[in-house]
């Protein structure tokens, strides 16, 4: 009888793991939702803002953003996200991190509402406002990512961490979708209310005035999950957890004691000062270097490499889409629809390639380890990057190859998140000891920005078709798309080559990864 | 490069005289919605007749203002139980105090709709009620589990608030001294009278971890506290050593090596406790000297002689950690404030805050008068934020439903 009844209660224990993990993975999970959403947000209105306030009669062509400004537009949130990972970074050790919650989330609330209301009178009062409040919304999600790290390793315990880990990351991929299907039912709806005919037939009408509504919308909204994040985490219970044992920090916490204390045998005291001169180095000394120095140079390189290409193309695929002709030209619809149209294709593209293979990744990373993953990944994007940017003009040209296209480009996104993109995100956090983990993890993921910043405005200027007259207005001729794609698949094979300076992680405890275990043999523990 | 300080403060803090001693006291969690911060509650069981046979007491509430910092004037409230109070566990998110009796345990309550005045709770304790007296009770930091360990060493860990029993050992281990949950509600350490070892179960599986010895005949255990910070996983216990002084030893959570030992008194250490952040340690001796450390660095920050003369009989850190309570049998509960860094406060950060966006927002402005050619629009300085005027008064289409009008 008693029996019984404890299988049952060992039962719901088990489901309450289970559900909690749930609820657990979405809270912390809203973090990276929210930063996607605001950061994705801007590539599905950009070419409305150009058909808004760029329009000039004389090009014959629908308004669009110079390149500077469009630069300035998609990466101004990129660099107030760096500055803020760095403010924040630095606050959080002075603070407790805990204490940081309110301030970021206010901010990334705050900014979204006011970047939706940016002073309208002049369009360049819309624009200057538009690029300050981006900039301190980059700021708050910049805070924010190392916050949604640390709660997830407060909730992971020791067993699933990479899979709950790859899960909590997977979050952003639904932040990306969320983005382009605010983006779908906005538009949609205001093009339903307010039809309006194409650019060619009608220039200056296929542009009504309700469409500044739509990208005030779209961004105002971001607003909302950033509150749910908010009200989220300050409604978790306090988790009373050993996260140094989560961590692996324990080995580390327990020497940093050994320190501080008496030694009691006087034969144990060369061992104690042996401990403290190795356990000393720090980030720029030649220890580190020996160790760990082609570590750090692996995870920096290999984060950099992947955003250029993982940030180029989420930014400005709706440029390659046009290329190829998936996108119809820009003058044949009218504002509206060209917003419906792209904020569509761009969710197809996340639906089908980006959230599934975070997905697979949550799935397989246990069993294949990070490194086969990352390889297999950076492999793969090469292969078909290199598979659509070498015909591509006879996949261009021919309808029925567009397709195939589509597919090739696809499978890059699938592989870039079912590879380098989420462990980029986990191994920095595996391999360097303890104390200098979260600053080694900071420079890997600062590398990455580097990136992304590069790979934003560089594909804007390479992208652009070499034929003189044939660029968007405002812009230099540029190498064209396919050479750009090339780059871009070299670009992935340089991330294959630097992730072999990587290690392997998976089934090896965090102490022989980062050699702290060394320490074991050498200095046995008191008696 | 840390510097060391030991600072002899002069006595910082009041006293409460009476004639009769403290039996047990603690701090009662301030109220989650409360706006007075310079408020706080203490619960403390006072001796009223002592006698061979029996003695009685009394429960007495104190309001501690920490502006004032007197608590002479602070006493607001008597319940008088007729029995002595043997030891009481404060739940840490405000669910009440367990005062265990000679022959019974009770439940307060603090709130404000009883008043500001200690009520007995309609709650069932019944799992408590004929379970003798409890030497020691103490909540999980979480306030989901309640270990008890009674006069003939019956140690139990309960569920709270359904009062489950989870963990039951009758095993006379003798009369248990100290008892401790650990951080995540996993571990319960256990030291008996003879502080000659201390057991660790395993709370959940109801087995026995590991027994720590005393490495040598001289030393004896005293008290257990595991370490309450997350990033810290230890335990602490206090060594005795005859002749050599006593301190605190540690062990880890893993494989429970002892880590070393570290003296910090001649006299034997008669109380101890951690801070909610589990970020300090105090220490009260035999001598009345109340010691202060810092557990990142295990140095003394702070030494209080004066504030009593014998023994240390009970200390308690303030849930925000700015003061400590302490009891010996000469001078009941003084109350001692701490030496705190200034730290940065909330407000102080988004007031960085707001002056890095105001000076961001001159700066834009600037930018903004001088970007013409950065921005570069197509009509110019000034054009209007919409599309031309054609599009808005020159289309019939304009005029569907659906619009404005």
């Amino acid at each position: 009888m008693a029996g019984a009844e404890l299988e049952v209660l060992s039962a719901l224990d088990k489901a309450k793991t289970q559900w909690y993990h749930f609820t657990a993975i979405v809270i912390a999970g809203m973090g990276f939702f929210t930063d996607a959403y605001d950061l994705f947000c801007i590539s599905t209105v950009t070419k409305l803002l150009g058909r808004l306030y760029y329009y000039n009669p004389s090009t014959h062509k629908p308004g669009s953003l110079p390149p500077n400004v469009s630069a300035a537009v998609n990466g101004v949130a990129l660099c107030g996200t760096l500055a803020g990972q760095l403010f924040f970074g630095w606050l959080g050790d002075k603070l407790g991190r805990k204490r940081v919650y309110g301030a970021t989330l206010l901010l990334m609330v705050v900014c979204s509402i006011a970047s939706g209301l940016s002073f309208g009178s002049t369009a360049k009062s819309v624009m200057t406002t538009l690029c300050f409040f981006r900039f301190w919304l980059g700021f708050g999600i910049g805070g924010d990512y190392p916050l949604s790290a640390t709660i997830m390793s407060e909730y992971a315990n020791k067993r699933t961490r990479g899979a709950f880990i790859a899960a909590v990351f997977a979050m952003q991929g639904t932040g990306i979708l969320a983005g382009a299907t605010v983006s779908i039912i906005v538009s949609a709806a205001f093009n339903n209310a307010y039809h309006r005919p194409s650019f060619s037939e009608d220039p200056i009408g296929s542009t009504p005035p309700q469409a500044d509504f739509v990208w005030r919308i779209v961004f105002m909204l971001g607003a909302i999950p950033a509150l749910l994040t908010f009200y989220w985490r300050m409604k978790m219970p306090e988790t009373a957890r050993y996260t140094a044992l989560v961590e692996g920090n324990a080995k580390q916490a327990a020497l940093d004691m050994t320190k501080v204390l008496e030694v009691e045998l006087q034969a144990e005291q060369e061992k104690v000062d042996k401990i403290r001169a190795a356990d000393n180095f720090g980030l720029f000394s030649m220890e580190f270097a020996k160790r760990h120095g082609l570590h750090l140079v692996g995870t920096c390189t290999t984060w950099f490499l992947l955003d250029i290409a993982f940030y180029s193309q989420n930014l400005f695929q709706k440029d390659v889409l046009t290329a190829v002709g998936w996108l119809p030209k820009a003058g044949t619809m009218s504002a509206l629809e060209e917003v419906y149209k792209i904020s569509r294709a761009q969710a197809l593209i996340a639906l089908c390639s980006t959230v599934p293979g975070y997905w697979f990744t949550v799935a397989f990373i246990e069993r294949m380890g990070r490194f086969t993953i990352q390889l297999m990944g950076f492999f793969m994007m090469t292969v078909f990057m290199f598979a659509l940017s070498i015909p591509y003009y006879t996949l261009r040209d021919h309808h029925k190859y567009h397709i195939v296209f589509i597919v090739l480009y696809a499978f890059t996104f699938f592989f870039a998140n079912f590879g380098p993109n989420s462990t980029t995100f986990i191994v920095p956090a595996e391999i360097f000891p303890a104390r200098l983990r979260s600053t080694c993890h900071g420079i890997s993921a600062a590398s990455g920005k580097a990136g992304a910043i590069i790979g934003a405005f560089g594909f804007l200027y390479a992208a652009q078709n070499s034929h003189e007259g044939k660029q968007d207005p405002g812009y230099p001729t540029g190498l064209g798309v396919r050479t750009s794609l090339i780059i871009l698949g070299v670009i992935n094979g340089l991330g294959f080559l630097f992730t072999f300076l990587v290690p392997e992680t998976k089934g090896r405890s965090l102490e022989e990864i980062t050699g702290e275990d060394r320490y074991d043999a050498e200095f046995a523990p008191y008696p | 490069m840390a510097t060391t300080r030991r600072s002899r403060t002069r006595y910082s803090g009041s006293q409460r005289s009476g004639d009769f001693p403290i039996a047990c006291a603690a701090w009662y969690p301030s109220f989650p919605n409360s706006r007075q911060e310079d408020l706080a509650y203490i619960i403390s069981g006072k001796v009223t007749d002592e006698s061979d046979t029996a003695s009685t007491g009394s429960l007495e509430l104190f309001h501690y203002d920490y502006k004032d910092g007197d608590l002479a004037s602070a006493h607001i409230h008597d319940v008088d139980e007729g029995q002595l109070l043997q030891s009481i566990a404060i739940h840490p998110k405000g669910g009440g105090a367990v005062c265990s009796f000679s022959s019974d345990c009770k439940l307060y309550n603090l709130g404000k709709s009883s008043g500001l005045q200690l009520k007995v709770s309609d709650q069932d304790l019944a799992p408590l009620k004929d379970i003798g007296p409890q030497m020691a009770m103490i909540f999980s930091t979480d306030g989901s589990r309640l270990a008890t360990g009674g006069k003939d060493g019956h140690l139990r860990v309960f569920e709270w608030p359904s009062l489950t029993l989870l963990f039951d050992h009758p095993d006379g281990y003798g009369l248990l001294k100290s008892i401790d949950i650990s951080l995540d509600g996993a571990f319960l350490a256990a030291i008996p009278a003879t502080g000659k070892y201390c057991h660790v179960w395993d709370i959940e599986k109801s087995t026995i971890i590991t027994t720590i010895h005393n490495s040598n005949k001289n030393e004896l255990f005293g008290l257990c506290k595991f370490s309450k910070d997350g990033t810290k996983p230890f335990l602490f216990l206090t060594i005795t050593r005859g002749g050599e002084g006593s301190g605190i030893g540690v062990w880890d959570m893993e494989a429970w090596n002892k880590l070393g030992i570290k003296t910090f008194s001649r006299d034997p250490i008669t109380s101890f406790a951690t801070s909610h952040d589990g970020k300090w340690l105090a220490i009260g001796d035999a001598a009345g000297v109340i010691r202060l450390i810092e557990v990142k660095k295990m140095q003394i920050s702070q030494t209080t002689t004066d504030a009593h003369t014998s023994k240390v009989t009970l200390l308690d850190f303030s849930p925000d950690g700015r003061v400590l309570m302490s009891s010996s049998i000469d001078s009941p509960l003084s109350v001692t404030k701490r030496n705190l860094d200034k730290e940065w406060k909330e407000w102080q950060i988004y007031v960085l805050l707001l002056s890095l966006i105001v000076g961001s927002a001159i700066l834009f402005y600037v930018f903004f008068q001088h970007s013409d050619s950065f921005w570069n629009f197509p009509l110019g300085r000034d054009q209007p934020a919409r599309p031309p005027p054609d599009a808005i008064y020159g289309h019939v289409t304009d005029f569907d439903g659906g619009e404005f009008m």
